[in-house]
């Protein structure tokens, strides 16, 4: 869920870098450096804690940058954050520019549950399929579920698209009743 | 009136009597007035007729009589007439009445005879009415009932029905349940790679034929 105060900070990113495949770019790398944060617990205690000076959060927040290899732009977007206290908020900054990013590239995003990891080939045919069924461009955000047992279940917008075995026999069960 | 013209004549004939026959009479017999007077005169050895202005005492009580009797007959009369013409009156107004009310009676019996009558018509009909209505109402009654028992039955039927549909329906699903429950189970134990990228192949085209 995109919270109120994110989106001023998507606004501004998207500003200074000036075009949507700039800020879908620093988008991944602000994603990679959440997906550590996350992992954390330390590092989200840490950042949360009013005691800690800046320099210091700075310090490793410029540690694990250098070692995901952001750019100095990302950085510099981490160090505002790191200063009002909203880094901890990172993924619905992150959530709030790609939104931002796929108004102005009219993408569509398209969440995907799919029984196995698809391949390449795979992922691009999913990807030529859905963007066939949306009329535009689509970002796929992919996630592995076992419980489907095979196929995939497709959300775009409001429209679901749910072609896994675990589905189809729910709808089974459904049609006794 | 013709009461005292017998009177009149009775004494007459009594006056005539006494006059004929006085020396016939016994000493033992009853007298009265002027007879026993001219009785006890005879016994003193002399028998003679009292007389009264040269006319005989006899002629003059009969005049008394009669005089006695005018009076009678002028101070009584009239009331008495009057009284005999109003009692006439009266008993002739009770007996013209008393045959209105016999005629009143006699119409009154008529009547009744004629609405006894026209009651043994009426309690005729009345019963004719109420065999007819009984049996009209025991028909429809018996309609009532069988329609009843009619609509029992289809009720019946039509339960016995829906509980068998009911019955097939959750044995269906029942077996239905089963039936997936082990599918499930099975796909998930032999599924292999090559049927999940398949199955990934058919979604796709799953997706490509839907309608959006």
């Amino acid at each position: 869920m995109i919270r109120r105060f994110a989106r001023p900070y998507a606004r501004a990113i998207m500003d200074v870098l000036g075009s949507p495949e700039k800020a879908n770019a620093l988008r991944n790398e602000l994603a990679r450096f959440d997906t550590v944060r996350k992992a954390s617990a330390d590092l989200q205690e840490m950042y949360a804690n009013p005691g800690i000076e800046h320099d210091s959060k700075m310090k490793v927040t410029r540690t694990i940058s250098t070692r995901l290899g952001l750019s100095d732009m990302a950085v510099k977007v981490l160090e505002v954050l790191i200063r009002n206290h909203r880094v901890n908020n990172l993924d619905s900054i992150v959530e709030a520019l790609a939104e931002m990013v796929r108004q102005a590239t009219n993408t569509v995003a398209a969440d995907v549950r799919s029984a196995h990891r698809l391949s390449n080939q795979e992922e691009a045919d999913l990807r030529l399929t859905l963007e066939k069924k949306a009329g535009r461009k689509v970002e796929l955000m992919l996630s592995t579920d076992a419980d489907l047992i095979g196929g995939f279940v497709a959300r775009i917008g409001s429209e679901v698209y749910d072609t896994s075995v675990a589905g189809k026999i729910e709808r089974f069960r459904e049609s006794l009743d | 009136m013709k009461a005292a013209v017998i009177a009149v004549i009775v004494v007459l004939l009594a006056a005539f009597a006494f006059g004929q026959k006085p020396e016939s009479q016994q000493p033992n017999q009853v007298a009265h007035g002027a007879e026993r007077a001219a009785h006890s005169e005879a016994e003193g050895g002399h028998h003679e007729e009292s007389k009264f202005l040269g006319l005989p005492s006899w002629i003059w009580k009969l005049a008394n009589m009669l005089a006695f009797i005018a009076f009678l007959v002028w101070a009584i009369g009239g009331p008495v007439k009057r009284g005999l013409a109003s009692r006439h009156e009266q008993v002739r107004r009770e007996a013209e009445e008393a045959r209105e009310r016999r005629a009143k009676a006699d119409q009154m019996a008529a009547d009744i005879q004629a609405r006894l009558t026209q009651l043994e018509e009426e309690v005729r009909l009345i019963g004719e009415r109420a065999q007819s209505e009984g049996e009209k109402q025991k028909q429809e009654l018996i309609a009532a009932a069988e329609a009843e028992a009619q609509k029992i039955l289809q009720s019946a039927r039509s339960e016995v029905d829906n509980r068998l549909k009911h019955a097939r329906h959750e044995l269906t699903e029942y077996a239905g349940e089963l039936a997936s429950e082990r599918a499930e189970q099975l796909l998930r134990e032999k599924i292999t790679d090559a049927d999940r990228q398949k199955l990934f192949r058919e979604s796709l085209k799953e997706v490509e034929g839907a309608r959006s």
